[in-house]
């Protein structure tokens, strides 16, 4: 009987030295409140894109190649070394980090400031993660990298391709965002050859996780806009565990992790040759 | 959900259910409303429910929202009686996309509590016309999601037999939404007797996003207004 209480306490401590080594980042403050909903995020974005436009990017020639890696979480920057040095190889439009840039800790801010201020990548874009928001994250996020929620084209001789960045940080887009998507897909999907949407939170459950989803109405709603607009893909982060799935028109995948001593780590390698449309993963 | 035509302690009662959702949420550009009716055959040691769902105001193309069918046999573990039941829920996303749910669940009503645990398989098809027409990289082109998990907590502050109720639920589903399991929705339902048959309903529902991600905020609210008619 003894035995079996010593046992209990001890499973007990188990689960919670478990629980906050896992936890150690993140700001449980957040089971109860956010406090920055994607609303109020979203206005600032669109402000800061009204205020410093020009993300858009030309390419010499027909063909190039995009990188996006999800879930970096620094601390490490090995990873995020290595992607910046392939973004700058030629033939290489640049990266994105779909989210999760940041573990959560604050200092991370700091990490990326002297890597970027180092590395000095040529295209890098951006979008934020829930991890982004802790521990009132989105000051930090919105001071280094500005919006969270843009757009951006990549012509080349012979065409225009149109991404389109989102924050999911909360678990949702929000009403706010979603009228820009809505209206951004309406004026200008017509315009571009490929359409390619980046957002941090995955939408589908491909396998059992405790991290959270757009609840089901909204995805109802996402799933029918990427099918009238024929969205090409839809690549987010999140679940670190890579999948994809085929849904109408649209290849929707989900990255690995990204982060530094994640034994599968990788990023998705995005060509665009002869007209087509590629994706691969590789190792960092 | 009605506490009337769920409580295993009645015997053969049939009856029928309808209802008035009004509410907002992030993604419903502004106030929707939609209606939905259920119909319940009841024996004593079985019964089949089955209701529709139709959009009034919504953003989506379509009016036919939802219906579904649920067979549900009753059995008796102790002294705990049990409802097990399949279901099968069918939805339009809109004129082209579809989802459909298999469920199997266990449902037991005590005094103050009723208890629901299930699972669900969730699909996501395009209709057949829409399929025609797509060029498909995967010949199924649907995606399924496995064994999600379904729970229900409902605390009455009367047993169910009482003229009037308060109650209190948390759950990740309703008639005909399945939220992932990491989507919980709360309600709070007030209950009134008008006579033996007919009793009348209404349930406040709130919604959050991002529990999961540590980033709760708040996703949308609606107010279902019902009656109810046991036959």
């Amino acid at each position: 009987m003894e035995n079996l209480k010593e046992n209990r306490v001890g499973f007990f401590l188990i689960i919670i030295l478990t629980c906050n080594s896992c936890m150690k980042d993140a700001d449980l403050t957040g089971f109860l409140y956010s406090a920055d909903p994607v609303n109020e995020r979203v206005s600032l974005s669109l402000e800061w894109d009204r205020l410093n436009p020009g993300k858009d990017l030309a390419i010499e020639g027909t063909d190039y190649s995009l990188l996006i890696a999800g879930d970096a979480e620094i601390g490490g920057t090995n990873n995020l070394d290595t992607l910046i040095l392939r973004a700058k190889k030629p033939g290489v439009a640049g990266y994105v980090i779909v989210g999760d840039i940041t573990s959560g800790d604050p200092k991370s801010y700091d990490i990326i400031e002297h890597e970027l201020a180092t590395k000095n990548p040529d295209h890098a874009f951006y979008i934020l993660g829930n991890h982004d928001l802790f521990f009132n994250g989105w000051d930090n996020y919105f001071s280094y990298f500005g919006s969270s929620t843009y757009a951006f084209t990549v012509k080349t001789n012979d065409a225009s391709d149109l991404y389109i960045c989102l924050d999911s940080g909360n678990g949702t887009i929000g009403s706010r965002q979603l009228e820009w998507l809505s209206d951004l897909l309406a004026k200008e999907r017509k315009n571009h050859r490929f359409c390619i949407i980046f957002s941090h939170v995955n939408l589908f459950r491909e396998h059992h996780t405790f991290s959270a989803n757009p609840l089901v109405d909204e995805l109802h709603v996402l799933l029918d806009l990427f099918y009238r607009y024929s969205i090409d893909m839809v690549i987010t982060g999140h679940d670190h565990h890579r999948s994809e799935e085929f849904f109408g028109k649209t290849h929707y995948i989900t990255l690995d992790a990204f982060f530094d001593g994640f034994k599968e780590a990788s990023y998705l390698r995005l060509e665009i040759q002869n007209g087509k449309l590629i994706s691969c993963f590789e190792k960092p | 959900m009605a506490l009337l035509g769920l409580n295993p302690a009645l015997k053969a009662q049939n009856s029928l259910e309808g209802y008035l959702d009004i509410g907002k949420n992030q993604v419903s550009e502004g106030l929707y409303s939609q209606i939905s009716n259920i119909g319940c055959f009841e024996k004593t040691k079985w019964g089949i429910k089955t209701g529709y769902q139709l959009g009034l105001v919504q953003p989506q193309d379509v009016i036919f929202n939802s219906w579904y069918v649920n067979p549900y046999g009753k059995i008796k573990i102790g002294n705990i009686l049990l409802d097990i039941s399949g279901e099968y829920l069918w939805t339009a996303i809109s004129q082209d996309l579809r989802e459909t749910n298999w469920v199997v669940s266990a449902r037991t009503t005590l005094n103050h509590w009723q208890l629901s645990f299930g699972t669900s398989f969730r699909t996501y098809r395009l209709s057949r016309k829409a399929a025609d027409d797509v060029y498909q990289f995967d010949p199924e082109n649907t995606i399924t999601e496995k064994w999600n998990m379904m729970y229900h907590v409902t605390y009455a502050l009367n047993p169910c037999k009482k003229r009037w109720n308060l109650s209190g639920t948390f759950t990740n589903y309703d008639r005909f939404i399945i939220q992932q399991e990491n989507n919980p929705m709360l309600n709070l339902r007030s209950d009134y007797k008008i006579s033996a048959h007919l009793s009348l309903y209404s349930e406040l529902w709130y919604k959050q996003a991002g529990l999961m991600v540590i980033r709760v905020t708040y996703y949308g609210m609606f107010l279902r207004l019902g009656v109810s008619w046991k036959i």
